[in-house]
């Protein structure tokens, strides 16, 4: 039903932005995501509050509070607060026959704990693919299956990392304070940039109407065709978590109300608060769904040399700057210094900034991460 | 309305004397009234020119006297004269005598041959312009004799009936009415054009009138029970222009209240958005009809669902009306011959849905020509051809339309929608066969299929398939049957195959078989009966999921068919009290029973009906009785005329539900499922009153009508949240009991005749609804009363059509109405890496109000009536004023952010094109 309204799009129909005038009203819920992780995963759990809808500003985190993992055994994992409103503990080695529940108490004495949910084991991925589409760019998709049979929902998140290039690489680097042209050191490099963007869309698929707990292709994102993203080299690292049937329609829930509305045919919102509750004051709405599972990732490579598509640099000027006419150019925001011209004595080839930093033309950071090559 | 007229009204016979005797008591009576009462109850008649009596009253009081004596104290002290011949002819002229005597002889001889007289032409004057004179046609003067002279006995009371045709066509005239003013009293044909009516014996004049149609009158001498059919002309001004006024009095009149009827040349002349003439968007523009949105032809009646609407396309059930996303109604406009929508006072002949009946009529195909008609849209073609099978007892009507719509698809430059299909296609055959007076054969089928496919991803696929025949039987002048058994059957599809692991097929239908015997009993002048009795068979496919190819894992899944049995006798009375007051009072009697093979689950008595409290399950055979209900239903109307032009209407009635839609979608879908009501899931009740005051104006061609109502609805179904629909072997697991209040009041004038023509109507409506479920564990909004998605308080439409010549009309629709209820968020958090809302409290805001301008031509070809292909055209532009309506106001989250949206359908004026052609 979700595409129905862009047949209506195609007539004559649009979709745009607008602001409904809202009761403003602050209700300030507490929010609690994360998972119970088991296996040598790191447990994060994140407390925030609720805005206005209308309020522009980032959520506000619930900070010094005490977060511990409990079993119904009565065994108690702290976490450590790490600002900001995260609370991680390392791995905590919890059993996977046992129920495990989050404790909150915030910093006003207010006390809250889930559920106590069972520890479901996560099957490996079994591939994560892709396919090229000269129309569509490349869909990334993710196999697994588990054999027992007893995994049938599941949820995945993914991060993508890729580098992109700036057409040249300058080597030089004027420092204006000093109205001096130097040699770069390979931390000051302007020609290779990382971007990380990480999934913000749900992604779960339940095999429970299937004859065996198999997901195949499961369709996890798409990468336009000549996009930058695989210019150079592109990553994408798919994490799978087993969810519970709870779980699972939770997410479900969430998903059709946050991210599919839109149609001529939507159903009406509502509100799906999660297992977590106030146990202070029952009738106190908390948001948030806590899970525990071990966790499965598989990260796959994408050249461009696989994809061959085309990719543009932008338009450059190019300039050779006498030796004497260094310092007007280079202070200026125009160029950037990339080389010494051949042969010397110092004439430098220039130019325009967005032709040798790569940040300016695809954003990022300049430092490499761990596990790009 | 000066005449307030105590008359009582006495024939005396003196056999000694050939003159009769009157007894007269008239206070400030119009003169035509006196002469339609003296020629009512004698063989007299009249003649004289109306304006020169049009400010005659008759006070006048006699016991026993002759006409002679009575007209000489009428006419005493006035400039009239009068005459009366040998023929018992009475002239009445202003200024000078007629001499009757002259040509007795060849008068006498003129009776002799003749059983019945032909008079000379009467000179009638149109009621309002009191200038324009008219010569009628030699039928109306004509003197029809009825029955037999033998069984004459004046004190009795006799029953006259007949079909009423197009005399061009031989199409009965649906709703015409056959009124005799000296009783006040009439009745309108049947959907065969078939009327009975009961008269004292003597002599009457009927007056038949039917929009569209010119109208007629009858002379007759009723001696006993007796036929007679009426051929009516089509309504085709002459090319000089004449006003036409038309004594339209069905709304003062009948006892119906909350009736509106719209006839095909009315619906053609509302424009619409791809051009093509659609019931479904006429019937929007009526007072007291909402729908949410643009691409839904899901209607709602004064505040009920659109699963509480019966739609009938000639007492077939259409369960899915629509095609192409709402925006085409499933009924071809070229066989469509009237839609009648039921609002308030539902005849007890109708149940089985609590809001209303939309009953369209086809029409009947051409007795007497081959000739066919068809049309060409910017998305549809149709075509139709009807025509005699055999010497003019039978017809047939035979038309098709398809959509041509993936061009348009195709044009676009997104690989999604080049990828994307969508159309329809629908057949219509109707045949109807006279085997002789009294006893009609008709046989009626529809076919229709849908189908699209966006994105070349899920195919969608719908049908409707109806069909039925219908045995009508005059038993005698007072006592006509119609026999009708059918089938009906609906069933949509979803299928994909994108994923060969997922691939599935999902299909659910529905099919139901019936029976129908209605009985139409007309008793005397002050009884009329109606009685029946109906049965539905229902057989439900809930949803099977099947894989849809060779690796596909899809477990086959069935959800358990369901049967019911719905079954109802009624009987009903239309009792006219006194020409004042009229009633009709109807009990509906339904009954409903679950039946098996089925498996049933009971559930912990005083916990939440969910998959955890199951205690019990059981298994039931084919043939077992599950539940039974049983509902009397009451149908109540009374009418009281204030005056001539004025009336009074009060009504009651109860309503029984027992086949629900499951859908927690605002709009109806086509892949919304449909659901029995069984031991868990309790028959949907209503009750509606009503009251409303009529009056019409200007010799009836403007009328008004107030019209005021309060509905209850119990055991409405509500959605727990985040229920499944799909696949569900216990539905009541996830749907709630609720109730729901509905009042609201309607004003309404129409202009029927003249150039301008149309309607206005402003409504005031709310309809709330209230979880009730003492168990549910979360209430929809705590269990407080909160709108339902289709309460729309403030709506204003006007139709106007405006004919500036024969050739060239022009339309124009304006559309009003405040913004349908939406839930919208209270709070914005972060979660799954994404800026996300939460929402509280169902239907809180409102989405911005709805305002739209359609305006349309309507061009006809030349008018001459022999040619080939007669060609007309409609262009105009739907949305002229380009507002950007709101169909829904969102929010959605993407790239980690949270917007608002606001969804409309239309975003522009959208101009269109319709070609339509007839041969």
């Amino acid at each position: 039903m979700k595409r129905f309204f862009l047949i209506l799009i195609m007539i004559a129909g649009c979709k745009e932005e607008y602001n409904p005038p809202l009761k403003n009203a602050d209700y300030n819920f507490l929010v609690v995501e994360g998972n119970i992780l088991a296996g040598n995963d790191s447990t994060f759990v994140h407390l925030t509050r609720t805005v206005a809808v209308s309020d522009t500003s980032n959520v506000q985190p619930e900070l010094n509070a005490t977060v511990k993992v409990e079993s119904e055994n009565g065994e108690s994992y702290l976490l450590q607060e790490h600002g900001n409103g995260l609370y991680i503990a390392p791995p905590l080695n919890i059993s996977l026959s046992e129920n495990y529940r989050l404790h909150i108490i915030t910093s006003n004495g207010r006390e809250y704990a889930s559920d106590y949910v069972p520890v479901k084991q996560t099957p490996p991925i079994d591939s994560v693919s892709w396919k090229l589409d000269n129309n569509n760019g490349v869909a990334i998709y993710t196999t697994t299956h588990d054999a027992t049979g007893s995994s049938q929902y599941y949820r995945w998140e993914f991060t993508e990392t890729w580098e992109h290039r700036s057409r040249d690489s300058s080597v030089l680097i004027y420092e204006a304070s000093l109205r001096n042209l130097r040699y770069r050191i390979p931390s000051e490099q302007l020609y290779r940039c990382w971007n990380i963007n990480t999934s913000g869309e749900i992604l779960i698929a339940s095999t429970a109407g299937l004859s065996a707990d198999l997901v195949y292709e499961k369709p996890i994102t798409n990468i336009p065709y000549a996009s930058q993203k695989i210019s150079k080299i592109y990553s994408v690292l798919v994490k799978q978590y087993a969810l519970t049937k709870g779980a699972f329609e939770y997410w479900d829930n969430l998903k059709k109300n946050t991210e599919e509305l839109g149609s001529i045919f939507d159903p009406q919102p509502f509100a799906d608060y999660g297992n977590m509750h106030s146990i202070t004051d029952a009738s106190e709405p908390v948001l948030g769904y806590i899970s525990a599972c071990s966790v499965a990732q598989q990260r796959i490579y994408i050249t461009w040399s696989q994809v061959q598509w085309p990719y543009s640099f932008p338009e450059c000027k190019d300039t050779i700057v006498s030796p004497d006419n260094i310092d007007t150019v280079f202070s200026g925001f125009d160029f950037l210094p990339v080389g010494y011209v051949y042969p010397p004595p110092g004439a430098v080839f220039g130019t325009s900034q967005e032709c040798a930093d790569c940040r300016l033309t695809g954003g990022g950071s300049t430092v490499r991460p761990s596990y790009m090559p | 309305m000066k005449n307030l007229l105590v008359i009582i009204f006495c024939i005396v016979c003196l056999k000694a004397s050939s003159q009769k005797l009157f007894n007269v008591d008239a206070d400030s009576m119009r003169f035509e009234n006196f002469t339609r009462l003296i020629e009512s109850n004698s063989n007299y008649f009249f003649y004289y020119d109306t304006a020169q009596v049009n400010k005659l009253f008759v006070t006048v009081h006699a016991k026993a006297q002759s006409l002679d004596e009575i007209l000489e104290k009428i006419f005493v002290n006035t400039a009239f004269h009068f005459s009366i011949d040998g023929e018992n002819h009475v002239f009445i002229t202003g200024s000078f005598t007629i001499q009757t005597a002259l040509p007795p002889n060849f008068l006498n001889k003129q009776t002799n041959k003749k059983d019945t007289l032909y008079r000379a032409p009467q000179i009638d004057v149109a009621a309002n312009t009191g200038t324009t004179e008219r010569i009628r046609s030699p039928l109306e003067n004509k003197l029809f004799e009825i029955g037999n002279k033998a069984d004459m006995n004046i004190q009795g009371k006799a029953t006259i009936s007949g079909y009423i045709r197009d005399i061009k066509s031989g199409e009965p005239v649906i709703g015409a009415t056959v009124f005799n003013m000296e009783q006040n009293t009439g009745v309108s044909t049947d959907q065969y054009g078939y009327f009975s009516l009961t008269l004292p014996k003597g002599r009457h004049v009927l007056k038949i009138t039917s929009i569209g149609m010119t109208d007629t009158r009858r002379h007759l001498m009723l001696y006993s029970s007796g036929n007679l059919n009426v051929d009516m002309s089509e309504f085709i001004p002459t090319l000089k222009d004449v006003t036409v006024s038309a004594d339209k009095t069905v709304n003062v009149k009948s006892t119906l209240m909350g009736v509106q009827q719209l006839n095909i040349k009315t619906i053609k002349q509302i424009p619409t958005v791809f051009g093509e003439a659609d019931v479904l968007r006429a019937v929007l523009t009526l007072p007291g009809v909402t729908s949410v949105g643009e691409s839904s032809t899901g209607f709602n009646v004064r505040g009920g669902a659109a699963d509480q609407n019966l739609i009938l396309f000639n007492d077939a059930t259409v369960y899915n009306p629509s095609h192409f996303f709402g925006f085409f109604s499933a009924f071809n406009p070229d066989v469509i011959k009237t839609a009648e929508l039921y609002k308030s006072s539902i005849p007890e002949k109708y149940g089985g849905r609590l809001s209303s009946v939309l009953d369209v009529t086809a029409r009947e195909g051409n007795k007497k020509n081959f000739q066919g008609s068809g049309g060409v849209g910017p998305i549809t073609a149709r075509v139709s051809v009807e025509g005699p099978i055999d010497s003019g007892r039978t017809s047939f009507i035979l038309s098709g339309r398809a959509t041509y719509s993936d061009w348009l698809l195709r044009t676009i430059n997104n690989d999604m929608l080049n990828n994307s299909t969508a159309g329809f296609a629908d057949a219509n055959l109707l045949i109807n066969h006279e085997i002789n007076s009294n006893n009609n054969l008709y046989i009626n089928a529809y076919i229709s299929g849908d189908r699209f496919r966006l994105g070349g991803d899920t195919l969608y696929k719908y049908s409707n398939r109806n069909a039925n025949i219908k045995w009508k039987h005059v038993f005698d002048n007072k006592l006509s049957g119609v026999f009708t058994g059918g089938v009906d059957h609906y069933q949509f599809g979803i299928s994909s195959t994108v994923n060969p692991v997922n691939a599935y097929k999902f299909n659910f239908d529905i099919d139901q078989v019936y029976g129908r015997a209605d009985f139409d009993y007309a008793i005397n002048t002050k009884h009329d009966v109606d009685f029946g009795i109906t049965a539905v068979h229902y057989k439900l496919q809930p949803g099977t999921l099947e894989p849809n190819s060779s690796q596909s894992l899809v477990l086959k899944n069935t959800v358990e068919q369901e049967r019911g049995l719905e079954s109802a006798i009624y009987a009903g009375d239309h009792i006219t009290v006194s020409s004042k007051l009229s009633l009709n009072a109807g009990v509906r009697l339904s009954v409903f029973n679950y039946l098996g093979p089925h498996t049933t689950y009971s559930y912990t008595p005083g916990l939440p009906k969910e998959e955890s409290t199951i205690q019990d399950s059981a298994t039931y055979k084919k043939g077992d009785v599950i539940k039974t209900y049983m509902v009397p239903e009451v149908r109540l109307t009374a009418r009281y005329s204030l005056t001539e032009n004025s009336s009074v209407k009060f009504s009651y009635n109860t309503q029984a539900q027992y086949i629900h839609t499951l859908s927690n979608t605002t709009a109806i879908s086509p892949t919304d499922i449909f659901k029995l009501s069984d031991q868990n899931i309790k028959p949907q009740r209503g009750d509606q009153y009503s009251i409303g005051y009529y009056h019409n104006f200007k010799s009836n061609t403007i009328e008004t009508s107030v019209e005021l109502y309060y509905r209850n609805l119990r055991n409405y179904l509500d959605y727990k949240s985040g229920a499944t629909l799909i696949l569900n072997d216990h539905i009541e697991t996830d749907v709630l009991n609720a109730k729901g209040k509905a009042y609201g009041i309607e004003f309404f004038i129409r202009k029927t005749a003249g150039k301008l023509n149309g309607w206005i109507s402003y409504t005031y409506s709310r309809i709330k609804l209230k979880t009730d479920d003492p168990l549910a564990e979360r209430p929809v909004n705590n269990g407080n009363y909160y709108p339902a998605d289709y309460d729309k308080p403030n709506v204003v439409n006007f139709i106007g059509n405006y004919r500036i010549n024969h050739r060239f009309s022009l339309s124009l629709n304006v559309v009003y109405s405040t913004g349908r209820p939406i839930t919208l968020p209270i709070a914005e958090y972060y979660y799954g890496n994404s800026y996300r809302v939460l929402y509280s409290d169902r239907n809180e805001y409102r989405i911005p109000d709805y305002f739209r301008t359609d305006f349309s031509i309507n061009l006809d070809g030349n008018h001459k009536v022999h040619q080939r292909i007669h060609n007309s055209w409609t262009l105009g532009v739907y949305n002229l004023t380009a507002r950007k309506n709101a169909y829904s106001v969102f929010y959605q989250s993407s790239n980690n952010q949270v917007k608002g949206y606001k969804l409309s359908i239309f975003g522009t004026a959208i101009p269109f094109i319709t070609y339509n052609f007839r041969f």
